[in-house]
């Protein structure tokens, strides 16, 4: 799975966890950029993702996320495995 | 370690109300001042039915997501315990399997700790620092 797949998964897990039709996710988006990103919705978000792809995703590596792109780098590389 | 059980959270989205409908319930329980925790965008109150607490949660930042949860689900929505140590206890959760929502301090408690925690499964605890 390439990151623009990833990414468009992403895009409809964003829009579904934080019911918001108008989200279009880009490898630059951070927290700042959604009203409803926040740090309770944030775990919904890795729940949802880690289910979806089939992975699990450690402390550190959720802290560490700066922005969408870091995220969807994370989920290539262990999709990919 | 976990000491007690504190409370229950209840998403409502007008406290008073919610005083009120509870006191239907039990007339004669006691009402706490109402905490404006604006770490979360929360104003919260306690009520107290013998040695059980319910602490009514009511979200004033209509973007956040838990407004839009009581939009969609309002009710009982956490466990509140109290632990003596919350560092060790938010590790050892960890190693469980919870996931680190966030860590603050509260007025609700003497500005002490406080950290909220959700598992897989979604049910949500709030460590509650008692030293």
């Amino acid at each position: 799975m390439d990151a623009n797949q990833i990414l468009n998964e992403l895009n409809n897990i964003f829009r579904d966890v934080l019911n918001n039709k108008k989200i279009n996710l880009s490898a630059a988006t951070t927290a700042k950029d959604i009203n409803e990103w926040d740090s309770l919705s944030n775990i919904h978000l890795v729940l949802d993702i880690e289910q979806h792809f089939k992975i699990r995703f450690t402390t550190p590596e959720i802290q560490g996320w700066k922005n969408v792109g870091e995220m969807v780098s994370n989920i290539e590389k262990k999709t990919n495995r | 370690m976990i000491l007690s059980v504190h409370h229950v959270g209840c998403l409502v989205p007008n406290i008073e109300e919610a005083i009120a409908d509870y006191r239907i319930l039990h007339p004669s329980g006691t009402v706490s001042e109402i905490f404006d925790i604006a770490a979360q965008q929360v104003k919260v109150c306690f009520f107290a039915i013998g040695a059980m607490n319910i602490e009514f949660v009511a979200p004033y930042g209509a973007e956040t997501f838990l407004y839009k949860i009581l939009q969609k689900t309002p009710g009982f929505y956490h466990i509140g315990v109290y632990t003596s140590d919350i560092k060790e206890e938010i590790a050892r959760l960890e190693k469980e399997g919870y996931r680190l929502i966030n860590q603050f301090r509260s007025s609700a408690f003497n500005d002490n700790y406080c950290a909220f925690l959700l598992n897989n499964e979604r049910h949500m605890i709030e460590l509650i620092e008692m030293r």
